[in-house]
């Protein structure tokens, strides 16, 4: 073999073998693979993508890609604005109904370890429930009316109830044939294009995870379900996950839903059950 | 004396010959205030926004999403062949390349036909 022939032939198998393996982001939006299958595409797509980045620094969304803006958050994170609204959630949970009973008699564990296991589907009303439902659930046993969704104290209570999972990783089950339908219901939602911008949440959440747009570093779906309800800089307040799909769906020229549509919750299922092994760190705090 | 009226002819069918050139380029190349509010329209965050995701020659705070433009190794010329290509990738871009991240700017009336027009200009007019 010709000595200028070896590098071109290395090279060239190189690429195939790349090739072969890389996964697309595109081809991630499959709705036929089911849950398990997902999350390893996912997994593997993001290990490709970010070799030397573990899974569990996944929490830290854009945080993981700039050591700047990560010693900035860990000074934020000093004084969070969004433990303010963690309190006030604790004051609520910790008030009685008027039946004398309080939030925590709704839970097991008084709310320990809950919210790393939701969204969930539940098998007898054929719909994922929420945390936020669930709180509104609690309230209907004892003889309370619902909070509204997105009011201040539904807010504060999804956030200190959220938190009472803190440091456990997100654990979100989908079993049976129900549950995986309103998960590749949400992975649907995920993947397709909408708005006067014809993005998906997967265009710059799968695609472009860790680059720019314009001075901002975009994170990664896995990790984000994490650390919601969050407080924003861009917010300067603490809101739901479900807040955050509002604005992204406004932001591409989309008609954004209602909070805890059928829609938003089977995406906030599959979006959760992304972040399943990573550890819950609520209220987070985003820019 | 013929000598003389010679050149002064010869000046006269230069400067003629020089007007011609200046009108003809002025008609192949868009007009300067074209690139202009082509560059106005790339740099506008509620109009086309290029900077979001693409460096721009000048552009503060670009993403870095979509390539820096314009593109190493090969010209917009080279890319598109002719303006009406580009406006018409700009349009839809998703019709030349499917799985394309950008959005539509023509058809799903972002911009305007003129305003596509010149933007194409100012980018045909990056080097």
């Amino acid at each position: 073999m010709k000595k200028w022939l070896v590098p071109i032939v290395v090279v060239a198998l190189a690429g195939n073998s790349i090739a072969a393996n890389a996964v697309n982001w595109w081809d991630l939006g499959n709705t036929k693979v089911g849950p398990e299958q997902t999350l390893q595409q996912f997994h593997e797509y993001f290990k490709q993508q970010f070799p030397n980045m573990p899974l569990e620094k996944y929490a830290l969304g854009a945080y993981a890609f700039s050591p700047q803006l990560y010693a900035q958050y860990q000074e934020a994170m000093q004084f969070n604005p969004g433990d303010l609204t963690l309190s006030e959630g604790q004051k609520l949970w910790d008030s009685k109904f008027k039946n004398g009973k309080t939030y925590a008699s709704c839970y097991p564990d008084g709310g320990k370890g809950v919210a790393a296991h939701y969204p969930m589907f539940d098998s007898k009303t054929k719909q994922v429930v929420t945390i936020g439902m669930s709180i509104n659930a609690c309230r209907k046993a004892n003889g309370e009316a619902p909070l509204s969704y997105g009011s201040q104290d539904m807010i504060a209570l999804q956030t200190y109830l959220g938190s009472l999972s803190n440091g456990m990783p997100v654990d979100v089950q989908v079993k049976g044939p129900g549950a995986v339908k309103a998960f590749e219901e949400g992975k649907a939602y995920f993947f397709m294009k909408r708005g006067q911008l014809n993005f998906s949440c997967a265009s710059c959440h799968v695609a472009y995870a860790g680059k720019y747009l314009r001075d901002q570093i975009i994170s990664p779906v896995v990790g984000q379900s994490a650390h919601f309800p969050t407080y924003r800089a861009a917010w300067s307040a603490v809101n739901t996950l479900q807040k955050r799909m509002e604005g992204c769906d406004k932001k591409v020229g989309a008609q954004p839903e209602k909070l805890e549509s059928v829609d938003y919750r089977n995406l906030e299922y599959f979006m959760s059950y992304l972040s399943n092994g990573i550890k819950m760190n609520v209220p987070g705090y985003r820019p | 004396m013929n000598a003389h009226r010679r050149t002064r002819a010869g000046i006269l069918t230069g400067l003629a010959g020089a007007l011609l050139l200046v009108a003809a380029a002025a008609s192949a190349a868009p007009a300067v205030n074209n690139i202009e509010a082509g560059r106005a329209l790339a740099f506008d965050r509620a109009k086309g926004n290029c900077l979001a995701c693409h460096a721009l020659p000048g552009g503060t705070q670009a993403g870095d999403v979509g390539p820096a433009l314009p593109m190493k190794g090969v010209t917009f010329q080279q890319m598109f062949q002719t303006k009406e290509k580009l406006v018409a990738f700009l349009s839809d871009p998703e019709k030349l390349f499917p799985y394309a991240n950008m959005p539509e700017f023509g058809k799903n009336k972002v911009l305007t036909h003129q305003e596509l027009e010149q933007v194409a200009d100012y980018l045909w007019s990056l080097k």
